[in-house]
């Protein structure tokens, strides 16, 4: 088997970005860089609102990364993805150079985009949790849906599908939690309650406890993020060793 | 690629880092909410006034929360009795206390009392408003205007703003003429528990602070400063990666290629 060459993976991720997110990244960056700006000075950075300026803005670029990253479903589907695989590329480095131009890119202009504007402002800002917490939990919430996306991409190999997967599991998945719990509860009786419902929905976004913050599951929903985000992350490579085109 | 990406991302965050700065400037920002309150209580010394608000408020954050701090001082409505001047504002000093405490009781302190200085003060309201274990944050010599950030555990907090009047920096300005600040704090010292006092306080009492909550980006040398070493950063990245990789950048783009080759940035073959 030949060995994982690292070089391979950064010329790809570099073709990935240019053909696929290059513009997609600045055009989505952007607005929300300036939105983000925008929305922090007329809010005057009160602690509960740049929670919850930050937390949209994350949610907003979670699920634009998503549906940019099912660009790779299209490349499967289309065959593209055959013709960089006849270059001396294996499989695993072309997921893994995905991987780099997917949740690495993403994230870093993520953290620019959120961050940067902060530090210009009021560096000492910072350091206060209300300012830090929404960017890691953005952070790895971004991860985590770019990887279902990038995992999607690999079954599915619909463009279409994915995107439509991925809003579903942002927008749809926590009301159809919350009808179905109702419903439930109804049933059997019982009272349902915020926690119950948070418990449930945070399994699509780690983010939720922390805004409400929910300081008990506010770990347990980092601890799961984190953890599904390396089984994707492996998955994506165990998958990779089958990839047919 | 993925450099110029970024670096474009640097350029669009310093701007819009610009924007952010200037719009508070621009546009009059009444989002953030703001607590404006009438003098309290006032210390008097032999060398001026201690004009003390308090203001007792539950936050709408939950731990931390940022106080943009501005006592400006207006003039009283109540002309009839006296219109305060101040001299010069920056010689006006700005003492703020912020008490945690679960509960939020009123301060108990007598509307007119002598004081020999500020640790009076700061006595008086750690014996009346703040309880055995309230925390109290204290900002001592503040000027008007000035930012401060205050960190609290509690939800409910006391704001006491105590703002010092030295006696040659205020004049009162009466229909029947003009009262010096002098005069004022030396009739004060005089009779100071006769009810005949009570009508400079009655002037003094409509001085009005103002404490606004969240942060009013300023535009000031360092976050302009900051925010163009960003703007410079983000050109920089993208004209040497132009250099580098010209392939990524064609028509408008070319113009990182030129800048790319006046900074002798080039493709190693």
């Amino acid at each position: 088997m030949r060995k994982f060459d690292l070089g391979n993976v950064l010329v790809q991720a570099e073709l990935v970005t240019a053909v696929h997110m290059g513009k997609s990244v600045i055009a989505l960056v952007a607005p929300l860089t300036v939105l983000n700006a925008v929305l922090l000075a007329v809010t005057g950075f009160q602690a509960d609102v740049v929670k919850g300026i930050e937390t949209l803005i994350s949610t907003l670029y979670v699920v634009m990364s998503g549906v940019m990253l099912a660009g790779l479903a299209e490349e499967l589907s289309t065959g593209q993805a055959l013709v960089y695989l006849i270059h001396p590329i294996t499989n695993r480095e072309y997921i893994a150079a995905w991987m780099l131009a997917g949740p690495g890119l993403l994230g870093a202009s993520y953290i620019l985009a959120i961050l940067a504007p902060i530090m210009v402002i009021e560096p000492s800002l910072v350091f206060e949790s209300y300012v830090y917490e929404p960017v890691v939990y953005g952070l790895i919430e971004l991860i985590y849906i770019t990887l279902i996306a990038l995992m999607a991409s690999l079954v599915l190999r619909n463009r279409s599908r994915v995107t439509t997967l991925i809003l579903s599991l942002v927008f749809l998945a926590p009301i159809v939690i919350m009808i179905v719990v109702s419903i439930i509860s109804m049933v059997l009786g019982i009272q349902p309650n915020l926690r119950m419902f948070i418990s449930l929905i945070m399994v699509f976004h780690p983010m939720i406890p922390m805004l409400l913050d929910y300081s008990d599951l506010k770990i347990i929903s980092f601890l799961y993020a984190v953890t599904a985000s390396i089984i994707l992350g492996a998955l994506l490579f165990a998958k990779a060793d089958k990839l047919e085109v | 690629m993925i450099v110029k990406v970024l670096g474009v991302i640097l350029i669009v965050v310093g701007l819009a880092s610009i924007l952010t700065i200037a719009l508070p400037s621009i546009v009059d920002v009444s989002f953030r909410s703001t607590v404006s309150t009438n003098v309290a209580w006032i210390g008097v010394s032999s060398n001026g006034l201690y004009l003390t608000t308090h203001t007792c408020h539950s936050l709408p954050a939950k731990s931390v929360y940022d106080v943009y701090f501005q006592a400006d001082i207006e003039l009283p409505r109540y002309y009839g009795r006296g219109e305060l001047k101040i001299r010069d504002p920056s010689n006006v000093r700005v003492y703020l206390y912020v008490v945690e405490h679960p509960g939020c009781a009123p301060p108990t302190m007598p509307t007119l009392s002598r004081v020999d200085s500020i640790n009076d003060i700061e006595i008086a309201i750690r014996s009346t408003i703040a309880y055995q274990y309230s925390k109290v944050h204290s900002y001592k010599g503040l000027k008007l205007g000035d930012r401060v950030y205050v960190s609290t555990s509690s939800r409910s907090v006391s704001v006491i703003a105590v703002i010092y009047l030295p006696a040659d920096e205020f004049i009162i300005e009466t229909p029947t003429g003009i009262v010096s600040g002098r005069t004022v704090v030396n009739d004060l010292m005089d009779n100071i528990n006769t009810p005949w006092a009570s009508n400079y306080y009655m002037t003094l009492q409509n001085v009005m602070v103002r404490i606004t909550q969240g942060l009013a980006p300023r535009v000031t040398i360092l976050s302009i400063a900051r925010a163009a070493s960003v703007i410079v950063a983000g050109l920089l990245v993208v004209s040497i990666d132009a250099g580098l990789h010209p392939e990524y950048y064609s028509g408008k783009w070319a113009v990182f290629r030129r800048i790319a080759g006046r900074l002798g940035v080039k493709k190693r073959r």
